[in-house]
C-alpha cells in the first residue's frame, strides 16, 4: 500500500501507523512520518522522504535526499510545462527512486548490501546525466550533486537492528526516552563538531554525484525498544541556535500533538518558522502501544530540554552576540556527551 | 512554536579581483556592470531563500602588469561595507580604464595573493571568504626575479606557486591565511595556465573559461550569484 500525502503549498506530510498484525504481547508496528517543506513553490531540492516497510521481514527503510543547491545549482533542462530544474533538483529525485529499487529488490531477495545501493545510484545516474559536457568546471563542481541518509531497520523482539548508509552531510539519528537525540551517522566534512558544523556550514568532502568518485558510508547498531529512528536534512537541524534545540524542535511539536498527523502538521509549522532551506524528514517510532504512549514517553525529556537548553537560549537571544555565543557553548557542552554517544567515528571514507 | 533564525549571522566578503589592461577594453564595461550590480543581484537571490545577509563587503583589485608599468598595477580599495559604502566602490569600479599591460601575461597572481592576504572578516557565523577573478590573459609565475626586484612589487607576494597554494590552504594545511570553511574561488579566466591548474588543484574553486573579447554572459553571472546564495 501506498502512504497518501497531506498535500498543502510547500509542504506535505505523510503518516501511517501499522497495527493492523499486531497481537498484544508482541511489539507493536511501526509508526511512519514523514514532512517534506521547500521554499519556492515547485522548485524545492529535497526529495520526499522515502519511507518503506516490509511487513513479512520486519524490515523498513527510512531515507531523505538534499539535493546540492551549491554544487548543482546549473539547470538540468525544462519540464514539459516549461519550469526550469536545476542538477540538484534532479539528483535527489534520482537518488531516491535508485534507493527504493535497492531496497526492494534487497528486502525481497534477503541481501541488504550498500555496494548494491552505490552501484544503483551510480546506474541511475548515469542513464539520466546530459551528454552534453557543462563548460564550468572546478572542484566545487559537482553533475547531479546530492545527500543520500538512509537507515534500513530490523524489528526484532524487544529491539531494532539498524544500517545506517550516507552520503554528505544530511544525518541519520536515533532517539529515546531516556538518552534523547543521538546522531548516528557523521557528516562528510572535515569537522566533526556539531556545534561548529552549524555555524560554519563547511564543504561537504563527500557526496554523490555523477562526475566525481563518491563512497556510501556504513554504520550498524541497536538500540531496545520502545525507540524512534529518524533521517532529516540540513533544512531541519542547520537552521537552529545549537544542537539540543533541533531534539526541542522534534519534542515540543510531540508533545503538543494530539495524533501523528498533527505532530506532522506542527513539524511543518516550526520548521518553516527558523529554516533557510528546504527540509525533508523522515522517522519511524517502533514499540509503543499508541500515540499517547508515544508522546507520554517523550514528556520528561522534553520538559528537561525546554529547561536546561532551550530556555537558557532564549534568554541569550535578546542580549549581545558575545552572551549568545556563551550561551550556546555552555548548551552544547552540556548536550554533546549524550547526542554524540553512538557517532561513529572518522573514517578515510565507506564504501566506493 | 515558531522560532527565528535571527540569530545566525550571515557575513559575506567579496574581492573582486578585475583584469584593468588594454585586452579587456571590450569587456570591461560589462565586467564592471557585473560588479556594481553583483550586490544586488546577490542580496536579491538570497531574499528569495529568506535569508538576509547580516553583513556584506566588497573589496577591488584592479591589476595589470608589474613587468610593463609597476606604478598602475595594482589599484585596490580596502573592504566597503555595503550599502553603506556603495558610492565609494561605484566610483573606484567606474573608474577603471583599460590601458597597458603590453602582451600577455599580466600580474594576475599578485592580485589572487592581494586577495588571500586581504583583511576577511573573522567574527559572525557562516562567513563566506569569495574572490572573484575577471581576467582574459595567463599570469606571469610568481618569484621571477624580473618581477620581484621591481620597485613597488608587494612584499607579501608569495614568491612561489607552492606558497600562495599553501596560503590558500588545503585540507588540515597549517600555514592558510584562508579559512578553509568560509573560502570560495571563482574563476573567470582563459583556459591557460596557471588557472586551469588552480580550478583543478586548490579547493572550492569554480571556472569558467572565458575567451578575449568576450564578456561574462548573464547566464553564468546568475550561476556565480546562485552558488554563493546556495553555499549560504
Amino acid at each position: 500500500m501506498r502512504i497518501p500525502a497531506c498535500e498543502r503549498p510547500c509542504s506535505a506530510v505523510w503518516h501511517h501507523w501499522d497495527r493492523d498484525r499486531w497481537t498484544p504481547g508482541s511489539t507493536p508496528g511501526p509508526l511512519v512520518v514523514g514532512v517534506w517543506t521547500e521554499q519556492k513553490a515547485r522548485l524545492g531540492e529535497d526529495a520526499e522522504p522515502l519511507l518503506a516497510h516490509h511487513r513479512p521481514s520486519g524490515r523498513g527503510l527510512i531515507a531523505v535526499f538534499d539535493g546540492a543547491g551549491g554544487a548543482g545549482s546549473a539547470s538540468a533542462g525544462r519540464t514539459s510545462a516549461g519550469v526550469e530544474r536545476t542538477g540538484a533538483w534532479v539528483s535527489s529525485r534520482v537518488a531516491r527512486a535508485a534507493t527504493e529499487e535497492w531496497f526492494v529488490d534487497a528486502v525481497e531477495q534477503q541481501r541488504l548490501e550498500a555496494q548494491d545501493l552505490h552501484r544503483t545510484v551510480v546506474r541511475c545516474l548515469d542513464y539520466v546525466r546530459s551528454p552534453v559536457q557543462c563548460k564550468i568546471s572546478g572542484t566545487m563542481r559537482r553533475e547531479l550533486p546530492t545527500t543520500i541518509a538512509a537507515l534500513t531497520y530490523r524489528i526484532a523482539p524487544g529491539q531494532v537492528v539498524w544500517h545506517t548508509l550516507w552520503a554528505g552531510d544530511s544525518r541519520c539519528f536515533v532517539l529515546d526516552p531516556d538518552g534523547g537525540l543521538q546522531q548516528v551517522s557523521r557528516d562528510d566534512a572535515e569537522e566533526g563538531d556539531a556545534l561548529i558544523l552549524l555555524t560554519e556550514d563547511p564543504p561537504m568532502t563527500n557526496m554523490v554525484s555523477a562526475n566525481r568518485e563518491f563512497w556510501i558510508n556504513l554504520e550498524k547498531g541497536e538500540i531496545s525498544t520502545p525507540c524512534v529512528l529518524l533521517c532529516a536534512t540540513d533544512g531541519f537541524f542547520g537552521y537552529v541556535h545549537t544542537p539540543a534545540e533541533f531534539e526541542h524542535v522534534l519534542l515540543s511539536t510531540l508533545i503538543t500533538a494530539t495524533d501523528a498527523g498533527h505532530w506532522g502538521d506542527l513539524l511543518v509549522e516550526t520548521v518553516r518558522s527558523y529554516t533557510g532551506d528546504d527540509t525533508s524528514l523522515a522517522l519511524v517510532a517502533i514499540g509503543f502501544r499508541d500515540f499517547d504512549d508515544l508522546r507520554d514517553r517523550f514528556t520528561a525529556r522534553a520538559q528537561h530540554l525546554s529547561r536546561e537548553h532551550w530556555a537558557p537560549m532564549q534568554r541569550a537571544a535578546g542580549s549581545d552576540r558575545d552572551e549568545l555565543v556563551t550561551a550556546r557553548t555552555a548548551s552544547w557542552n552540556r548536550y554533546r556527551r549524550s547526542y554524540e554517544r553512538r557517532m561513529p567515528k572518522p573514517t578515510a571514507g565507506g564504501l566506493r | 512554536m515558531n522560532r527565528s533564525n535571527g540569530n545566525l549571522q550571515y557575513a559575506v566578503d567579496i574581492v573582486m579581483c578585475i583584469d584593468a589592461t588594454a585586452s579587456m577594453g571590450p569587456v570591461l564595461d560589462h565586467v564592471k556592470d557585473s560588479a556594481l550590480s553583483f550586490h544586488e543581484r546577490l542580496g536579491a537571490v538570497m531574499g528569495s531563500k529568506g535569508k538576509a545577509i547580516s553583513q556584506l563587503r566588497l573589496k577591488v583589485i584592479a591589476f595589470r602588469d608589474f613587468g610593463d608599468c609597476p606604478d598602475d598595477a595594482i589599484q585596490q580599495t580596502d573592504f566597503l561595507r555595503f550599502p553603506d559604502q556603495a558610492a565609494e566602490f561605484e566610483r573606484f569600479v567606474r573608474g577603471l580604464d583599460a590601458i597597458g599591460g603590453g602582451d600577455d601575461p599580466e600580474s594576475g597572481l599578485e592580485a589572487v595573493a592581494l586577495a588571500v592576504h586581504a583583511p576577511w572578516e573573522r567574527g559572525l557565523d557562516r562567513r563566506r571568504h569569495v574572490i572573484v577573478v575577471f581576467t582574459d590573459a595567463p599570469a606571469h609565475p610568481l618569484g621571477s626575479p624580473a618581477m620581484t626586484k621591481i620597485r613597488g612589487y608587494p612584499q607579501n607576494v608569495p614568491r612561489s606557486m607552492t606558497t600562495l597554494f599553501e596560503q590558500w590552504g588545503f585540507r588540515q594545511s597549517r600555514a592558510a591565511l584562508m579559512e578553509n570553511s568560509a573560502k570560495r574561488l571563482l574563476l573567470f579566466t582563459p583556459e591557460e595556465s596557471p588557472w586551469t591548474e588552480i580550478a583543478d588543484d586548490w579547493n572550492n574553486t569554480l571556472f569558467f573559461p572565458s575567451r578575449a573579447g568576450e564578456g561574462l554572459e548573464e547566464y553564468e553571472m546568475d550561476e556565480i550569484i546562485n552558488t554563493i546564495a546556495h553555499s549560504l
